[in-house]
């Protein structure tokens, strides 16, 4: 076996001499009324101990290579002098006998080893999670494996380079962590043009113009359980469209230079570009609540009732009685138990009327009510204004007339009527139109287009 | 049917490995942790990585801006310069050859590889604007150009297929080979039904179009149940084939036939548990359902005189692409998915004059009716319509250029399609062609791309929507398509 790979260990052991020196010096503070010269030892003996097995391990793991050699010594000297201290303390408190600056020595000797306690685990904390991971920059809160796009679409591609706009933020986002110039894991740095060319350990990471033979195309394809796989299992990975752009980047030649404007927009390149980003899925608007009770929906199983979530996860359904033309009154107070969550109603030609509005009015984040082809008139309309959200509503061939229609008019977040074949009359549509221009009115007056 | 049961029949080596494994860590947990729910037992496959396939979406993955789609397939392929893409060049260098640069190499087909002379062709009839934006509209389509506020047009459609049949395979189902699920299908399996009584796919053929027979490979559901493929009505006496129950049988006793032979079907599914048996089962019920639904969807005679009259003389006449348009609405009105309509007759190789203005008589007027019908009862909000072919036409002449007249030959690179409602901008046109109405010179939209943007309107995503079949995950738009968010309003 390999003796380096003991190595490996130090960030493990390491982790001990920071716990019990500082156990150490808790003791020797807080409660050095209750403290025992004969625990103290102990405690400084097992801080001594774990220190030096840290050191040597640490010792070991320098051999990899993977480290900035600055920060690296740092490290080293930091770690060593903690050793040396904390060695000196356990035999200061074991054999030195009392004398006149007992006191003031132990003050000093305890000082150094936190200082230098705190000086290692600093250094250490900069060679793995790169110098800069003590900083109050907001810290990427994303799920660590996610594979989608973070990166803000290319807006301008007009100016600046492929390497610059395209290449450059993903290696920031997804590699930079540990190819910067202080960790340089297998050696490889990649933050300037230079150093990512140059390569690593394993030879140059890209060959212009052969992405099958670049080592770093060769990495980012891997299976992921496999060790070489680039980047590792559990860190943020490249997702597909852009390893095809590396792909395609190094296959046009790996350029430093070459312009946005200048390449061939194809489908790789497209989609990085603002205009050609997913759509973003349609949205309701409506206040996250609570889903309906599964119990409650599993009774409309078997009834003749559509009752679908309106997407997937979201809790607002679509509720429809189109196979329930029979629906009276009191069959439809059973929604009454969903009724906040309902966004799309439809009951069309059913056999409610004006009383039924109690219930609707009980649906409180409606958005769409559809009740054509229905007896309600007039007094419905009362009811159906306590409906703040509703968006859309269709009255088409129910017994509502103009004054109905002024008043739904009035309701603030309504957006579109439907009133064909209602008692509603051309001019009060035409009048409405004019004094509610936020409204969209439509009677089926086809205003048929004309050369 | 019980999960233990479900293995019994669909067990293959990986699975049986897989389960093994699983199994034995699972008991070893549930011996650890003294729980023998069902989530743990789902985290625990959920860890091995395995992917639940094969599982009907139920509800969209995100809002959908439509509901349900008409799709009004015109097949043959409609000349693009006769109807949507206005070409002042084409008046002007009639007669001449195609310049080089604009044929490019293009593929033709087999119908003009004797051809030696491409002579462009004037269009066989003239463009007015109409619209709030003065959109270019051939005289042919006066009903189509009075609903052009309304309308998307897309000028820059674009297929890989230059015969009829697998290019409407190919639109249909992303595929030019049969064999694979058509758009109703997916969105039958996927989202389901929205009305108890009815498929969630119909298909209506109209005749008196043309030649170009069309096979039922276009509404097949492929490797999906069966329960998923198009029910097509017909016109005629039966409109849906074998549905009816024979002269002398009570609706009462076919009932009870039904419930028995269902628990005959029950007792052989619990044995062979073979999917087609529940397809069967569903059918039956479907088809006892439909009916008592069909023939009430059937009958026109409560429609009022005006709406008859809104598309067209040939409403009333069965079998007519203007009868099938009603149809579709009233189908429509009943909260069916998807209604698929074919009309054959505009596969124009000779004498375009005459034949475009066949195919347009029997289409325009029914196809903008149905547009403002839908629009009056509220329906457009939610319901897609979509109009066009397969492919387009050559801006060159098929054969001689003769006084007598000229034919086109098939084109795939640049063809017209329109949309409506749904959430598709109205009152707008989408991409561009050359002066020649050859190439797409601007927003190309290939046929996966109209595949995912109308999938994006029912609410789904076309890279979520997998089914596994014999060791492939297969999509409706393959492994390519891209959602045209410039279309969606």
């Amino acid at each position: 076996m390999n003796i380096d790979f003991l190595g490996h260990f130090h960030p493990l052991v390491v982790h001990l001499p920071i716990g019990i020196l500082l156990f150490a010096i808790l003791l020797e503070y807080l409660f050095h009324k209750r403290n025992s010269k004969q625990l103290m030892q102990v405690v400084l003996l097992l801080g001594a101990i774990s220190s030096l097995i840290a050191a040597l391990f640490g010792w070991l793991l320098s051999f990899s290579g993977d480290y900035d050699a600055d920060l690296l010594d740092s490290h080293k000297w930091a770690g060593i002098l903690l050793c040396i201290f904390s060695v000196a303390l356990w035999i200061w408190k074991k054999y030195v006998p009392q004398m006149a600056y007992d006191r003031l020595v132990s003050h000093v000797l305890f000082g150094m080893m936190f200082l230098t306690l705190v000086l290692a685990g600093h250094y250490g904390g900069s060679l793995t999670h790169g110098a800069d991971f003590l900083s109050f920059k907001v810290q990427n809160q994303e799920d660590e494996k996610t594979t989608t796009l973070f990166l803000a679409p290319v807006t301008d591609t007009s100016s600046g380079t492929v390497y610059d706009k395209m290449i450059t933020p993903i290696l920031s986002a997804k590699c930079y962590n540990c190819h910067n110039a202080a960790k340089k894991k297998g050696n490889l740095r990649m933050q300037t043009f230079e150093t990512l060319m140059k390569g690593g350990k394993t030879g140059p990471s890209i060959d212009p113009g052969d992405p099958v033979h670049s080592e770093l195309i060769k990495r980012i394809l891997l299976d992921i359980q496999d060790d070489k796989r680039m980047p590792p299992k559990g860190k943020k990975q490249l997702n597909n469209e852009e390893i095809s752009l590396f792909y395609w980047w190094v296959q046009q030649g790996a350029s430093k230079n070459v312009k946005i404007q200048d390449v061939k927009k194809n489908d790789t390149l497209l989609a990085f570009f603002s205009n050609n980003s997913k759509p973003e899925a349609p949205k309701l608007n409506l206040p996250l609540i609570n889903k309906a009770d599964s119990i409650i929906l599993s009774k409309f199983k078997n009834s003749a009732w559509e009752i679908h979530p309106i997407a997937k996860e979201s809790p607002y359904l679509d509720v429809s009685a189109i196979s329930f033309t029979s629906l009276s009154n009191e069959e439809l107070k059973k929604i009454e138990s969903i009724a906040p969550n309902i966004a799309w109603l439809n009951l069309a030609n059913t056999q409610i009327n004006d009383e039924a509005m109690q219930t609707i009015a009980k649906c409180t984040n409606l958005l769409k009510l559809t009740l054509s082809n229905t007896v309600i008139s007039n007094a419905s309309v009362m009811e159906l204004k306590k409906l703040l959200k509703l968006q859309l509503l269709n009255i088409m061939q129910t017994k509502i007339d103009d004054n109905g229609l002024r008043e739904l008019c009035k309701m603030a977040g309504l957006k579109k009527i439907y009133c064909w074949n209602s008692l509603v009359t051309k001019q009060m549509v035409a009048e409405c139109i004019k004094n509610f221009p936020g409204i969209e009115i439509n009677n089926g007056e086809n205003t048929s287009v004309k050369p | 049917m019980d999960e233990f049961e479900q293995h019994q029949y669909q067990a293959n080596r990986r699975k049986f490995l897989l389960g093994s494994a699983i199994g034995l860590g699972g008991i070893a947990l549930q011996g650890l942790v003294g729980c023998t729910s069902t989530p743990i037992a789902k985290k625990i496959l959920e860890a091995s990585g395995e992917e639940v396939l094969n599982q009907p979406l139920g509800s969209p993955h995100f809002m959908p801006t439509a509901k349900r789609v008409v799709y009004l397939f015109q097949s043959g392929g409609p000349s693009q310069m006769e109807l949507f893409d206005y070409k002042p060049m084409l008046y002007k260098m009639h007669g001449q050859e195609i310049p080089a640069s604009v044929m490019g190499l293009n593929r033709v087909s087999g119908m003009v590889s004797n051809q030696y002379s491409f002579p462009l062709a004037r269009p066989a009839c003239n463009f007015s604007q109409y619209g709030t934006n003065q959109t270019h509209l051939s005289e042919l389509i006066p009903h189509t150009a009075s609903i052009v506020d309304d309308l998307c047009i897309v000028k820059s459609m674009v297929t890989d297929q230059i015969n009829h049949e697998p290019a409407m395979i190919f639109t249909q189902t992303g595929n030019q080979l049969s064999g694979r699920p058509c758009i109703g299908s997916w969105l039958s399996y996927g989202l389901g039904s929205m009305n108890q009584n009815l498929p969630a796919f119909i298909v209506m053929l109209s005749k008196g179009g043309g030649d170009q027979p069309i096979s039922n490979a276009a509404w097949s559901s492929g490797f999906l149940p069966s329960y998923h493929q198009g029910v097509q009505f017909l016109s005629g006496k039966d409109p849906v084939l074998f549905l009816q129950t024979p002269d002398g049988v009570e609706r009462m006793d076919r009932r009870r036939a039904l419930d028995y032979i269902k628990q005959f079907n029950l007792l052989q599914n619990e044995k062979w548990q073979d999917p087609e048996i529940e397809s069967q089962i569903t059918q039956s019920e479907m088809a006892y359902k439909m009916q008592m639904a069909v023939p009430d969807i059937l009958d026109l005679s409560k429609e009022p005189k005006h709406i008859l009259e809104m598309y067209g003389p040939d409403v009333t006449k069965p079998g007519t692409f203007a009868h099938n348009c009603i149809l579709a609405r009233r189908l429509i009105e009943k909260d069916v998915r998807f209604v698929q309509l074919y009309h054959l007759g505009w596969d124009h190789h000779g004498s375009i004059f005459s034949g475009i203005r066949r195919a347009t008589m029997q289409t325009d007027q029914a196809s903008a009716a149905l547009v403002k019908d839908l629009k009056q009862r509220g329906l457009l909000e939610d319901t897609l319509v979509i109009w066009g072919g397969e492919f387009g036409r050559t801006s060159f002449s098929q054969g001689k250029l003769t006084h007598e007249g000229f034919g086109r030959d098939h084109h795939p690179s640049a063809y017209t399609t329109w949309m409506a409602g749904g959430g598709v901008k109205a009152g707008m046109v989408y991409g561009e062609t050359d002066d020649f109405a050859h190439n797409v010179v601007k927003d190309k939209m290939h046929v996966h791309d109209f595949q995912a943007t109308l999938l994006h309107m029912l609410g789904i995503d076309h890279e979520k929507f997998i089914y596994k079949s014999q060791g492939r995950r297969y999509r409706l738009t393959d492994v390519s398509g891209k959602v045209i968010k410039n279309i969606l309003a």
